[in-house]
């Protein structure tokens, strides 16, 4: 679905974001994509959206240059900003005016996921608190049945209830046909949905691997003392939450926290078992 | 699926961006007409009108000339405007449309819509207040031309069949002009749209003017012009004045299409 080539990028000629970034994402799986502040996660996402240009490299989605800002491509691609506008105007307005250009968009599946998220449909949306904005543009966004769906921090101004009603609802909207791309800082927001995990750092991509690769390599543990088959560690309260290599096979959870932590501080010894 | 240019996407996008823009020019064309009416009514008052003469009317040459140029620099410099703001940009670009389909919409919301609607709001202005004042007023005035024909001069003629608004005719390319540099100015800039728009249009032509009498006058002091006629004919200075106009406005509108099909967010 998504192939990135040699891809190079930068707000300043002399600062650039990503150097040689090359990577390959298909349809059937929800990435999550993590990185520090400044790492490039929103560029990254940007570029796929075809909202900035890139300086060198290729970038194919669905086989269009997202550069070229065609209405086929864009007609395909759900993107859910972090920061966003909507019109002075009410949900039924904003739907009869954005939706036609979608020629998949699915009217009753936008009213069902307007009722789950308990959204004040006579309200006008720009008298919405964010966290509404927010969820009125996820199920406008998950209603156009786009193919390539790309989420910037989805779950930021979400309360509680909500987050798990996101989970759920992205959980439910994955097929095999779509490509799920969430940007986020909240990782642990996002447990159990994603199925693979792509980690920006220093210009380039420092981990892309399933969750189901990184749990049968690595396992996730609380020990008391700390060895040397320990890669990386973190104090906790009843001692310390290791990642190490997954010698004997054993069953473990993925901390995503834990891992992003221990992929920025020990690169070098993960980059072998990932290679 | 055209990629260029499809006429239902063009519609859809006209409602689409409708939302947007339609506050926007409503609100202006609210103010507009509260200063039509408010200067009409300001300057002919009963008291005024007592004392009516020749130039009684002559305030509405200025204010079709202020109000339209503020009108349509306004709306033209509106429309793009909100492609400086990030959030508002990503929805805009996101749009499943084209790159001339976008652009399109611009020109007909800012210059099909726009335009006319000016010059019908100051035709309605000025025929319900002139008629008013017809309804109690006469104000007739004559001369003799040089072939010593009797001219009728009607002083309380409405606005647009006056012998003065028939010499604007002549520049009719003026707010297709200014359209296209306010909305080059509203893509090109990040902010401050419109007062950074002006201050280039500004120093733009104080720029032009002072060149152009420093090397006119370099090139003709002390000289006698001996060719053709051609260039004292009124006819082929407003001819070329209004060619050099029509080519400046297509090229801003070229420019303003290359800066929003590379717009970034």
């Amino acid at each position: 679905m998504i192939n990135i080539n040699n891809l190079n990028f930068g707000y300043s000629k002399h600062k650039p974001l990503f150097k040689n970034m090359s990577m390959r994402l298909s349809n059937g799986h929800i990435y999550g994509l993590l990185g520090k502040n400044g790492a490039g996660k929103s560029t990254l996402l940007k570029n796929l959206a075809g909202l900035v240009y890139a300086q060198s490299g290729t970038l194919d989605v669905m086989g269009f240059n997202p550069a070229k800002r065609q209405p086929a491509l864009l007609a395909q691609i759900c993107f859910i900003p972090e920061e966003f506008y909507l019109p002075s105007v009410k949900i039924d307005a904003y739907l009869k005016a954005s939706a036609p250009f979608y020629k998949n968009f699915d009217h009753s599946y936008f009213t069902d996921l307007i009722k789950e998220f308990d959204i004040p449909v006579e309200q006008k949306l720009i008298n919405m608190s964010y966290g509404q904005k927010k969820k009125v543009i996820i199920a406008f966004g998950l209603a156009t049945r786009a193919k390539l769906v790309i989420m910037d921090e989805p779950t930021n101004g979400l309360d509680i209830p909500s987050k798990a009603q996101f989970r759920k609802i992205m959980a439910s909207a994955m097929t095999d046909e779509r490509c799920i791309i969430i940007s986020t800082h909240q990782v642990r927001d996002l447990d159990n949905l994603i199925d693979t995990v792509i980690m920006l750092d220093e210009n380039d991509i420092a981990l892309k691997a399933t969750v189901e690769e990184i749990t049968t390599k690595l396992t996730f543990k609380k020990v008391k003392e700390i060895d040397d088959s320990i890669i990386y560690a973190e104090a906790s309260l009843s001692g310390y939450n290791a990642v190490m290599p997954n010698y004997h096979q054993e069953e473990s959870k993925l901390d995503m926290e834990l891992l992003f932590n221990a992929i920025l501080a020990e690169k070098i010894k993960f980059k072998p078992l990932f290679s | 699926m055209n990629n260029t240019f499809n006429i239902n996407r063009f519609g859809l996008l006209l409602r689409r961006q409708w939302l947007d823009f339609g506050k926007i020019y409503l609100i202006s064309f609210g103010v507009l007409i509260g200063i039509l009416a408010l200067i009409y009514s300001i300057s002919l008052t009963d008291d005024k009108l007592k004392h009516l003469s020749y130039d009684t009317l002559n305030f509405r040459y200025p204010l079709f000339l202020i109000t339209g140029l503020l009108f349509v620099s306004i709306i033209a410099n509106s429309y793009f405007m909100h492609l400086g703001q990030k959030p508002k940009a990503i929805i805009n670009i996101l749009i499943p449309a084209s790159s001339i389909e976008k652009f399109s919409c611009g020109i007909f919301y800012t210059v099909i819509v726009a335009i006319p609607s000016y010059l019908l709001c100051f035709y309605l202005t000025d025929l319900i207040f002139v008629s008013s004042v017809r309804s109690t007023h006469t104000l007739v005035s004559s001369y003799n031309d040089h072939y010593g024909k009797k001219v009728v001069i009607d002083n309380l003629a409405y606005f647009f069949s006056t012998t003065t608004v028939k010499q604007f005719y002549e520049y009719y390319y003026v707010p297709f002009l200014i359209n296209a540099v306010f909305l080059l100015g509203s893509i090109f800039f990040q902010s401050f749209h419109y007062i950074k728009t002006a201050i280039s249009v500004m120093a733009f032509g104080v720029f032009w003017v002072t060149s152009t009498i420093f090397v006119m006058k370099k090139l003709t002091n002390n000289t006698v012009w001996v060719g053709s006629h051609y260039w004292q004919d009124e006819k082929n200075i407003f001819f070329l004045t209004s060619l050099i106009g029509i080519l400046l406005t297509l090229a801003f509108w070229f420019i303003s299409f290359i800066r929003l099909k590379e717009k970034e967010a």
